[in-house]
């Protein structure tokens, strides 16, 4: 029997499908309500109304993680700096959770992670602030200053809404995106989801991208591995074309990528089914399930060192 | 010593209180930062029972109150083959503090003990995970993980 690489990917795909943890969705929709409730009722006329972002409104989510970003958009004169707007954001976040969650400053948002529930599901949301760029301007335009919590106290101007508007629609990247994004969780690779967005977008639109799902996704690849550490390679923000995105990974991270990706494409090419190493199926949610465990603490060979990987714990 | 199971999964593992008690005072060392490292030990009853010998500090790390990252660099390395050559212990786990909050793992802890299930050449598939919430005041309490098939389950 052949082994089909494009069967074995769309199976990659469905067994990362949101669907198959809807009660965990529709746990995340309620807290979302919610907070987006608590943050109208708080900050009345100082924002506008607060909208979700996040990989689950650009259809990008897999169920092994997925994000629920809500943004709330500040308007100008609700605080004199966009420090002081994060900081308020976090501090009411952080009273109105307590003891029911635990409520973290993070890069550009506050994140809220709640107690394990009954079920032993947790519930993660970001938060995102963002301020409007001048009186009344926010209606018109979308554009917010986010803040970014850097030690030069920096903050960044983007538009979320054209952000989420520039995947709408491109059923065929979203695949491929996907892919990347459990390959990227599988493998612990520390990049940006929105960078692999960017560039996956980048690739259908410079190149023919056709094919099976295989095909796709090694073009995809081919072109990131040759474009990726191009010196004048770059990544436009699609909220704000001053951004380039391709400046957040280092060259190491880059050529990283590079090798990593090398490597799948040459391994692949040595034989079909090495591509089921690089692409895991979600073991939760295949057919038959072995329950093994009760065999007691596994490790492989005890007649050496067990030597860990570098690790982040937060 | 105490001892803690994991029923779902008729783990066990043995630990002195001494052990605790050292962790939290390295911790209020760091407070408000996490702080984090090893957790070296051996197995026993058929690979049941780990029973926890020492925990060390990592040596090459970077923290702030919501993160510890460490490096496992080639000091680290000679210093896991050291313990096995010289006492017979195995690295078995991780440990690390959150300060001014609960045991809770969180995602990035998640992640991170996947890491090492997933890491080809870590050679260990169920590493353990000890948390310790504290503050100022001193301990508020810690709990100990496992991963088993990218599943976290507590113990006790
Ligand atoms: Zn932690």
């Amino acid at each position: 029997m052949s082994f089909k690489k494009s069967d074995y990917l769309s199976s990659v795909l469905e067994t990362h499908r949101m669907t198959h943890i809807e009660s965990l969705v529709d746990k995340f929709k309620i807290k979302r309500t919610e907070i987006k409730e608590k943050l109208e009722q708080n900050y009345e006329d100082k924002i506008y109304s607060p909208f979700n972002s996040g990989s689950w409104k650009k259809h990008t989510a897999i169920n092994s993680k997925f994000d629920l970003d809500i943004v709330v958009p500040f308007k100008r004169n609700s605080f004199s700096t966009i420090t002081d707007m994060f900081d308020d954001l976090y501090d009411f976040l952080k009273e109105e959770y307590r003891g029911v969650a635990e409520v973290r400053p993070q890069k550009v948002s506050v994140g809220i992670r709640f107690y394990t529930d009954d079920d032993g599901d947790i519930v993660e949301i970001d938060v995102v602030p963002g301020r409007e760029l001048s009186k009344d301007d926010y209606p018109e335009t979308s554009r917010l200053n986010l803040n970014i919590n850097t030690y030069d106290g920096n903050y960044i101007q983007t538009n979320i809404e054209a952000q989420i508007e520039n995947i709408k629609g491109k059923s065929d990247a979203r695949q491929i995106i996907r892919l990347l994004k459990i390959w990227k969780q599988q493998k612990s690779r520390d990049v940006k989801s929105f960078f692999m967005e960017l560039i996956v977008i980048k690739a259908f639109d410079n190149k023919l991208i056709t094919g099976n799902l295989w095909n796709k996704l090694k073009t995809v690849l081919e072109y990131i591995s040759d474009e990726i550490t191009r010196e004048n390679f770059t990544l436009k923000d699609p909220g704000n074309s001053n951004n380039d995105i391709a400046d957040t990974l280092g060259w190491y991270q880059k050529q990283s990528l590079k090798n990593d990706f090398d490597y799948i494409l040459s391994d692949v090419d040595k034989k079909d089914e090495n591509l089921k190493k690089h692409f895991k199926e979600n073991e939760n949610f295949k057919e038959e399930e072995d329950k093994s465990g009760s065999g007691g603490y596994r490790v492989g060979d005890t007649s050496k060192a067990i030597i860990p990987p570098s690790n982040h714990f937060g | 010593m105490s001892s803690v199971v994991n029923e779902e999964l008729g783990l066990k593992i043995d630990y002195d209180e001494n052990v605790i008690n050292q962790l939290t005072e390295i911790a209020l060392k760091h407070y408000p930062n996490e702080i984090g490292g090893f957790i070296l030990g051996k197995y026993a009853e058929e690979n049941k029972k780990a029973i926890i010998i020492e925990c060390v500090v990592a040596t090459n790390y970077k923290n702030s109150p919501i993160s510890f990252k460490h490096k496992v660099d080639y000091e680290t390395k000679e210093f896991f083959v050291r313990k096995f050559n010289e006492d017979n212990l195995h690295y078995i786990g991780e440990w690390h503090t959150h300060p001014d909050s609960n045991s809770r793992y969180s995602s990035t802890d998640f992640n991170a003990l996947q890491r090492v299930a997933n890491n080809n050449t870590s050679n260990i598939e169920n590493p353990i995970l000890l948390i310790l919430g504290f503050s100022k005041k001193g301990l508020n309490d810690y709990s100990f993980y496992v991963i088993e098939k990218n599943k976290i389950s507590k113990y006790g």
